[in-house]
């Protein structure tokens, strides 16, 4: 018995020890973001954001808080994958993917497509796929230098950015999922530096902000929605809050403005005689959060008039968005392809092969219903004398 | 054929660890289960004299059995 | 009797299930879905019919022989010479497809989760510890198969908290392309299903007689839909992107995030798939081992037991060169080769026996 528990033991030894892997946190880089860009002479370049351990524990002792709790370690390569290889020759440490939430692309390399750089993100084990991407206005290496003054780094900055409006966000999976989708094509978030205008700040003291959205057909990005634009998208995306929206009432003599609160938005696609005609209904609900005119929203007629407006205030914007896609840039974002493939299969094997040719000839026919559900803490405008108020 | 000298020496250590922990049972056991005994751990020792990833085997032969059912597939 | 160990039917369906899924949750998604894309949730109620027929026949066959495995039955069944040489053909068969689940698994473990270890490592300890339960009996396998096939279903769970990510339209079109990828997707499956001849094998140990049948079913229907509960998870997750990963139910559970603050999951499912494979490989060599003991009419059973690991180890590797050679494999001989053997032979046996008994009766 005796022997038999040595022998095991012995084994245990043997097997169990796993040294292979040993990684201790003293070990590891945690990178944080990182950046992809394109040099002028084809080469790839990446920096990351790396993490300094000690800078958050000492926060309080003194430390120059503009320093930042991060530093950028660089290199180039032929491609991503020596690119990187090379980075880690410039890092004491391990290199960690794990934490690395945000992958920037710098513009050019968005234009010269992304697929190389997809292809090693999505097979590599240390990225994960539920990471966001963005592609930047410049060189994306600038974005990961600044020093965001209320979070800890840019990387969060930005991660939280999109957080908060959950369509706006492409991660990789998603762009990796519609590229080789039936409509290959797909938008992800393009951001820019804000330039802060405060005289007390300096100049990389900001944060990156979202601009719009940048629209890639075949690995290439071939153009930007501006802001504007980018929020019809969200309306598609069933992402439609933290959107205020103005209307001008005919007899108002100002705007009415709405926050969303809840909204969906249905796309049921229906072929109809060789037309082609996707049906978008979209319903909103939302709160009244600012009143310029004189008109009561307390009011059951003005309250449908408010609400019909806002109909048509936002079909026109949605379509704006769905005609840049169609005529512009001809890029199916928003799956268009997909839901016939779903309902109509037969026609669509048809058609697949020249889709790009079809996509834009396909209808659109936008049906919104709107609704005002609250209306704050006050019914009519406020500061405005109780006789002057129309009704 | 090249000779993988690394695995030839763990599966000696292997082997021989096998029959000095089994050495109590095999002492009083039986003739036959001494040969199937024996003949296994010879099977082990010959086959880690070979570069066993592409040496032909099972899966070579089945390939040329089930190969033309396998068409089916494509 | 070499096995003197009892185990009620509850124990065998506990055993059962990870004998089969533990190996099949890595590698069928993605098989299945190459075939049958936006489909590939049907792939498994299709597949499980060869499941079915398989416990059946086995049933049948148990019912003619109560106490005897399929090692003895077939002497009895096709005379000495042949049933002998049948058995030991089962044995390689066991032998080496013991050695597929262990490289299937020891190169998981590598590519997924520890990738500076060489993999023999995870298999020469998977093998170790299977020893030991298979040393301990058929009852200490079943105990263990308690334990961890309720921690390997309870985990399984986490699936759950991706329901928030699921879209629902991706199971859409149905059946673009007709039942006939459908029928290559679900060929995938039986290869797996094929495996409930390993009843057989556990049959003979059962305490409780006449319910045999009725819990095999029962395990068969249980695998089905544990395979189309993670089916439907991939599909409906990744959609037809699934194809491209090799290991696509550990990647959706990557991407499990909880507020933003429980994550990185997979780690805990690959820690229960180990338990999983851990019974897989002690009911397989169990088999494998008894069947050598009942042929060559040894004393007992564990004697072999370590010769044989070794062998299996080795056997891991033998002839497949990578992960695309076993692929392969998986996809264009597997289904045949263990539907022949595990389905069609024991259909065989049975015509044969129950033509012997019609002969014996009217003389």
């Amino acid at each position: 018995m005796k022997k038999s528990i040595l022998v095991m033991l012995c084994c245990c030894y043997l097997t169990l020890t796993g040294c292979w892997d040993r990684v201790e946190m003293q070990d590891l880089a945690i990178i944080t973001a990182a950046a992809i860009d394109r040099l002028e002479d084809g080469k790839t370049r990446i920096s990351v954001q790396l993490f300094i351990p000690r800078a958050i524990t000492s926060g309080e002792t003194g430390e120059d808080p503009s320093l930042g709790s991060t530093f950028v370690r660089e290199a180039t390569g032929e491609n991503l994958a020596n690119a990187i290889s090379m980075l880690q020759m410039n890092v004491p440490r391990k290199l960690f993917w794990g934490q690395c939430k945000v992958f920037i692309f710098g513009i050019e390399l968005a234009k010269n497509g992304i697929r190389k750089q997809i292809d090693y993100l999505i097979r590599h084990p240390g990225p994960r796929d539920n990471s966001f991407l963005y592609v930047s206005e410049d060189e994306a290496k600038e974005l990961l230098t600044l020093v965001p003054p209320l979070e800890r780094y840019s990387g969060e900055a930005l991660k939280k950015l999109t957080q908060e409006e959950k369509g706006m966000g492409s991660t990789l999976r998603d762009v990796d999922k519609a590229l080789m989708g039936e409509s290959e094509s797909v938008s992800i978030p393009y951001i820019q530096m804000l330039v802060s205008k405060e005289p007390t700040r300096k100049l990389h003291e900001t944060i990156p902000v979202i601009e719009g959205m940048a629209i890639f057909k075949k690995e290439q990005m071939i153009g930007v929605l501006n802001k504007k634009e980018t929020r019809g998208l969200l309306w598609l995306k069933d992402d439609m809050k933290r959107s205020t929206i103005s209307i001008k009432l005919k007899d108002g003599d100002g705007e009415i403005s709405m926050t969303p609160t809840s909204g969906k938005s249905k796309f049921s696609p229906e072929i109809k005689e060789h037309r082609w005609i996707m049906n978008l209904n979209i319903t909103i609900e939302g709160d009244i959060v600012q009143n310029e005119t004189h008109l009561d929203p307390m009011d059951k007629d003005v309250l449908l008039k408010i609400e019909k407006e806002y109909e048509t205030a936002l079909k026109e914007r949605v379509a704006q968005t769905i005609e840049k896609l169609q005529q512009k840039f001809n890029a199916d974002v928003m799956n268009f392809g997909r839901r016939f493939h779903q309902i109509y299969p037969n026609e669509w094997s048809k058609v697949k092969d020249r889709w790009d040719e079809k996509f834009p000839e396909v209808e659109v026919k936008i049906m919104v219903t709107a609704k005002v559900r609250r209306h704050g803490y006050i019914g009519p405008p406020a500061a405005l004398p109780r006789d002057e108020v129309k009704e | 054929m090249l000779v993988n000298w690394n695995t030839i020496f763990v599966v000696q250590v292997l082997i021989w660890l096998i029959v000095l922990f089994e050495w109590k049972r095999l002492k009083n056991a039986p003739k036959a289960d001494k040969i199937t005994f024996v003949t296994i751990l010879i099977l082990s020792a010959l086959l880690s004299f070979f570069q066993l990833d592409n040496l032909p085997g099972p899966m070579t032969f089945l390939d040329y059995i089930f190969g033309p059912l396998g068409k089916i597939m494509e | 009797m070499l096995e003197k160990g009892k185990i009620s039917t509850l124990q065998m369906e506990f055993m059962i299930i990870p004998a089969i899924i533990a190996t099949g949750v890595l590698s069928i998604p993605s098989i299945s879905g190459k075939y049958a894309r936006h489909d590939m949730w049907m792939t498994p109620i299709v597949g499980s019919i060869i499941g079915f027929i398989t416990v059946y026949i086995v049933w049948k066959l148990h019912q003619l022989f109560p106490k005897l495995t399929p090692f003895q039955y077939s002497e009895k069944i096709l005379g000495k010479v042949v049933g002998r040489i049948f058995s030991l053909f089962l044995i390689f068969f066991f032998l080496h497809d013991t050695g597929i689940v262990i490289r299937q698994y020891s190169d998981f473990i590598t590519s997924n989760v520890m990738r500076e270890t060489p993999s023999v490592v995870f298999s020469i300890s998977i093998t170790f510890v299977s020893a030991l339960a298979v040393r301990g009996g058929i009852e200490v396998i079943a105990r263990s198969a308690v334990i961890c096939t309720t921690i390997f279903l309870c985990v399984s769970l986490v699936l759950l908290l991706l329901i928030k990510d699921v879209e629902v339209s991706y199971m859409l079109p149905i059946l673009e392309d007709g039942l006939l990828p459908v029928m290559k997707g679900a060929l995938v499956h039986t290869a797996w299903f094929s495996e409930f001849f390993l009843l057989a094998f556990i049959y003979p140990f059962i305490n409780t007689r006449g319910k045999g049948l009725k819990s095999g079913m029962k395990a068969s229907l249980y695998v089905m839909l544990l395979l189309l509960y993670f089916h439907l998870f991939v599909l409906t997750i990744l959609e037809v992107s699934a194809v491209n990963q090799l290991y696509p139910v550990h990647s959706i559970i990557r991407s499990i995030s909880v507020f933003g603050f429980f994550e990185n999951f997979e780690i805990i499912i690959t820690a229960s798939w180990v338990l999983g494979n851990f019974i897989k490989v002690s009911v397989f060599l169990y088999v494998a081992n008894l069947g050598i003991a009942q042929l060559f009419g040894l004393s007992n059973y564990q004697i072999t037991v370590f010769p044989l690991s070794l062998l299996l180890v080795l056997l891991s590797y033998w002839d497949i060169p990578n992960i695309v050679g076993l692929v392969d494999f998986l996809t264009k001989i597997q289904p045949f080769y263990f539907i022949l053997v595990q389905t069609v032979f024991p259909l065989f046996l049975l015509i044969i026996a129950f033509a012997r008994r019609k002969r014996s009766e009217s003389r």
